[in-house]
């Protein structure tokens, strides 16, 4: 028997493949189903709302004008959120390229632009927390926000990242160790 | 928090206590998503920029051509042809100044002999000593040493007085064949 999940996704995808105005009634389905998860998933890489606003609306317009081209071998949110990593990662490497070096070497960058954040309430062991989670390499990050945030099983990551499930689990006890290592260093 | 998660964070007391909040700090703003598909629905309705189109040999050869005659471009290659042509004129005038003018050709047999030693007794101090002599077949001695004998006692070289040299030349001109006169001219 079908999940519900999947019900609502064949009918997005039928919706977008007959085109015209179904097929903008099925991409309003999938914005309403799928856009806050895909935008906490951009949130989590990219830390700052302007810059998470910007990448999730980059990565459904990509949806739509490509709907065409899933062809159904993985989940529907398998798919959607590769495209949406790749976007997130793309906008992280452009960023590293244009961001200047910092003058004081001691403080994270992102601390600095998350206290003066108006869509950030966090306090300082917050701060120290996605700070730290900055320093991830990114696959590591992906790992590391899927199972701490999303308590997302082995299995399903497994699925989502292509990758095996004992990679995963070291993956994320890696994370986990680095994460303390800074934390230990921050203060 | 799931039991396994708990235990996989066992060693990290400080994410099992952030793990503990509710909250990550994050916030978005009011209605965002609410007004978010508006948006995108808005984007998704902008037409994709044209492809830029693969040009033929023939269509770059007319673009390129059409380029000549943009404003701007045939402006600076107007002033380069005005540069050239004032270069070329200006080159031209100079050489023609430069231009030596032609020297009737006049041969030695329509000189007289008169006009020939007139002419050598005027120009006389254009010629060295050592040139006048070498045309008459006689040489100045030479008056240093050429070689010096830092055993033997130096003995200086009579200097020869300006008057005697005069006297000298005045001499060896006198001798001068006509002859040897036309081959040193």
């Amino acid at each position: 028997m079908k999940e519900n999940s999947e019900i609502v996704d064949e009918r997005i995808l039928s919706l977008l493949r007959e085109g015209g105005s179904h097929a903008e009634s099925g991409f309003r389905l999938l914005m309403e189903q799928y856009q806050e998860r895909l935008y906490w998933q951009i949130r989590r890489m990219v830390f700052e709302h302007e810059d998470a606003n910007d990448v999730l609306q980059n990565c459904l317009v990509k949806v739509f004008r490509s709907s065409h081209t899933f062809e159904g071998k993985s989940k529907f949110y398998t798919w959607l959120y590769r495209i949406a990593t790749n976007e997130a990662i793309t906008f992280l490497n452009k960023k590293k390229q244009t961001a200047a070096t910092p003058l004081d070497a001691g403080e994270s960058p992102l601390a600095n632009r998350l206290r003066a954040d108006d869509h950030f309430d966090g306090d300082e062991a917050q701060i120290k927390l996605l700070a730290a989670i900055e320093t991830l390499p990114d696959k590591q990050r992906q790992v590391f926000n899927l199972r701490y945030f999303d308590e997302m099983s082995y299995a399903e990551m497994s699925e989502l990242l292509g990758t095996s499930e004992g990679a995963l689990k070291a993956s994320f006890h890696h994370a986990v160790k680095k994460i303390e290592g800074f934390v230990a260093s921050y203060d | 928090m799931k039991d396994e998660i708990r235990d996989e964070l066992e060693n990290s007391p400080f994410l099992r206590k952030m793990k503990e909040r509710q909250t990550e700090g994050f916030q978005v703003p009011n209605n965002y998503f609410r007004h978010l598909p508006n948006e995108v629905m808005h984007k998704v309705k902008e037409p994709l920029p044209a492809p830029t189109p693969q040009l033929s040999w023939q269509e770059r050869i007319g673009q390129f051509f059409q380029g000549l005659l943009q404003p701007g471009f045939a402006l600076a290659l107007a002033s380069v042809v005005v540069l050239v042509v004032a270069g070329v004129i200006f080159f031209k005038d100079k050489n023609t100044t430069i231009a030596q003018p032609a020297v009737a050709e006049v041969k030695l047999e329509d000189i007289s002999d008169e006009e020939l030693f007139a002419y050598v007794s005027d120009n006389i101090n254009d010629y060295n000593h050592e040139q006048v002599l070498e045309a008459t077949g006689d040489k100045i001695p030479e008056l240093k040493p050429k070689t010096k004998q830092p055993s033997l006692p130096k003995i200086k070289a009579p200097k020869p007085e300006t008057k005697e040299i005069e006297e000298y030349l005045d001499q060896s001109i006198d001798e001068i064949d006509l002859e040897d006169l036309e081959e040193m001219l």
